[in-house]
């Protein structure tokens, strides 16, 4: 793998905590991000014509979150506009095909059929506790966060890709992180007006929870708040001196919920 | 002769730049995206890399006239969070240069500076513009647009989240 030269750094008045649940969470993709899907849903009508318009999350699988234990979590759902590692999807450009297919066939020779769709046909977020995260969808990126004070964090990004794409994949790797991702992006600037009026409305003290119990009831999907959970209880283990904290959900199962 | 050209020719461009420049202010963003060509390039750097290349750097904004206009749509709807309610900007647009190029275009250098102004905090923007500018129709179309930050880091930002 290599990390493109340029990387970001920018400030958000918050808490850093919130960015741990920001950069795991997500059920706010569609209602935070709107602008984002609504320019997916232009650009795949305008190139790709009416049948294959995008529309926010349909047709994808919300898939299985983890508590992977000391405060680690992780995502796993299936891939929405297409993978250069290594799922073809026309908005990749009809020149990486050839590419991306040798990609797939070479996954799935080396690792078998089970284990390379897994690979090729999933995204996944990754938060290693407390402040890493690497996320691995449409683009893959290394992100971390550094408090600088209780109510300001310092955010840094990164775009890793394999060494071994041609130039052209990389471009187009770089192209669909910049436009989501980032300062300049269409999606991060609308987190850091969320978290930060988040950090806001915390400051009302009359509110005492911060309510993450979403999917408590049932084995959690990526949209639900175990991989938020697992984050704060390990926080509040640490905060308690505790030596050993239990991070998954110990709440019963419900049927249908 | 040859000097009063110049001064023309500046003046022109500077014009040209300063309306521009209120386009943005006054947020008439379908307005502005009109000044491209149908070829234009978007471009702002890193702050850490003021010289990268969008092909195979990572860069803040590489937009192509597809994104340009996605980007107006966005900025224009009421979902863009973080500029709605629209933040008050105010531009400073100075020490313009202007060279012909071998093509009949423009190649345009000018410092910018960019005052955001949003939910009681104020931020700046300063760098400079590079352009490249095409005469269209007795006018200027915009294909090439590079500005980059001097700042270090985005400290105060948080985003460029205005067309800077």
């Amino acid at each position: 793998m290599k990390v493109s030269n340029g990387h970001y750094q920018f400030s958000i008045r918050a808490n850093w905590k919130l960015m741990a649940e920001n950069s795991t969470d997500i059920y706010h993709l569609v209602p935070v991000h709107r602008t984002y899907f609504e320019y997916l849903s232009d650009l795949t009508r305008d190139t790709l014509g009416e049948e294959a318009q995008m529309g926010g999350l349909n047709n994808w699988e919300p898939g299985v979150a983890l508590a992977l234990g000391n405060g680690h979590a992780a995502g796993i759902s299936s891939d929405l506009a297409g993978r250069t590692v290594a799922r073809w999807h026309p908005l990749l450009g009809e020149d990486t095909k050839e590419e991306i297919t040798r990609i797939r066939e070479r996954l799935f020779e080396r690792f078998g059929e089970e284990r390379a769709q897994q690979m090729a046909d999933n995204n996944r977020f990754l938060l290693i506790y407390p402040n890493l995260v690497i996320n691995d969808f449409f683009l893959t990126v290394i992100r971390t966060f550094d408090p600088v004070a209780p109510d300001n964090t310092v955010v840094s990004a990164w775009n890793i890709f394999p060494a071994e794409h041609s130039p052209n994949l990389v471009a187009r790797r770089l192209d669909k992180f910049v436009t989501f991702m980032g300062p300049g992006g269409f999606a991060t600037p609308d987190d850091v007006e969320a978290v930060e009026s988040c950090q806001a409305g915390l400051q009302a003290l009359e509110v005492e929870w911060s309510d993450i119990s979403r999917g408590m009831h049932r084995e959690s999907i990526t949209p639900d708040e175990l991989q938020m959970r697992a984050f704060w209880r390990q926080w509040h283990g640490n905060l308690m001196g505790l030596d050993k904290v239990e991070t998954a959900d110990r709440v019963p199962l419900k049927e249908g919920v | 002769m040859q000097i009063s050209q110049t001064l023309s020719l500046r003046e022109e461009v500077e014009n040209f730049l300063y309306e521009e420049a209120a386009l943005l202010d006054e947020w008439r963003l379908d307005e502005w995206a009109d000044l491209f060509s149908e070829d234009a390039r978007y471009v702002v750097p890193t702050t850490n890399l003021p010289e990268g290349d969008p092909a195979k750097d990572l860069v803040f904004i590489d937009d192509d006239i597809v994104v340009i206009r996605a980007r107006v749509k966005r900025l224009n709807s009421r979902h863009a969070h973080r500029e709605y309610p629209w933040s008050r900007t105010r531009r400073f647009i100075s020490n313009v240069r202007v060279k012909q190029t071998g093509d009949g275009d423009l190649a345009v250098n000018a410092n910018a500076l960019v005052y955001r102004f949003r939910s009681g905090e104020v931020a700046t923007y300063v760098g400079r513009y590079e352009y490249t500018l095409r005469r269209v129709d007795g006018g200027f179309k915009i294909s090439y647009r590079r500005a980059t930050l001097d700042h270090e880091s985005l400290t105060e930002h948080g985003a460029v989240s205005i067309i800077f």
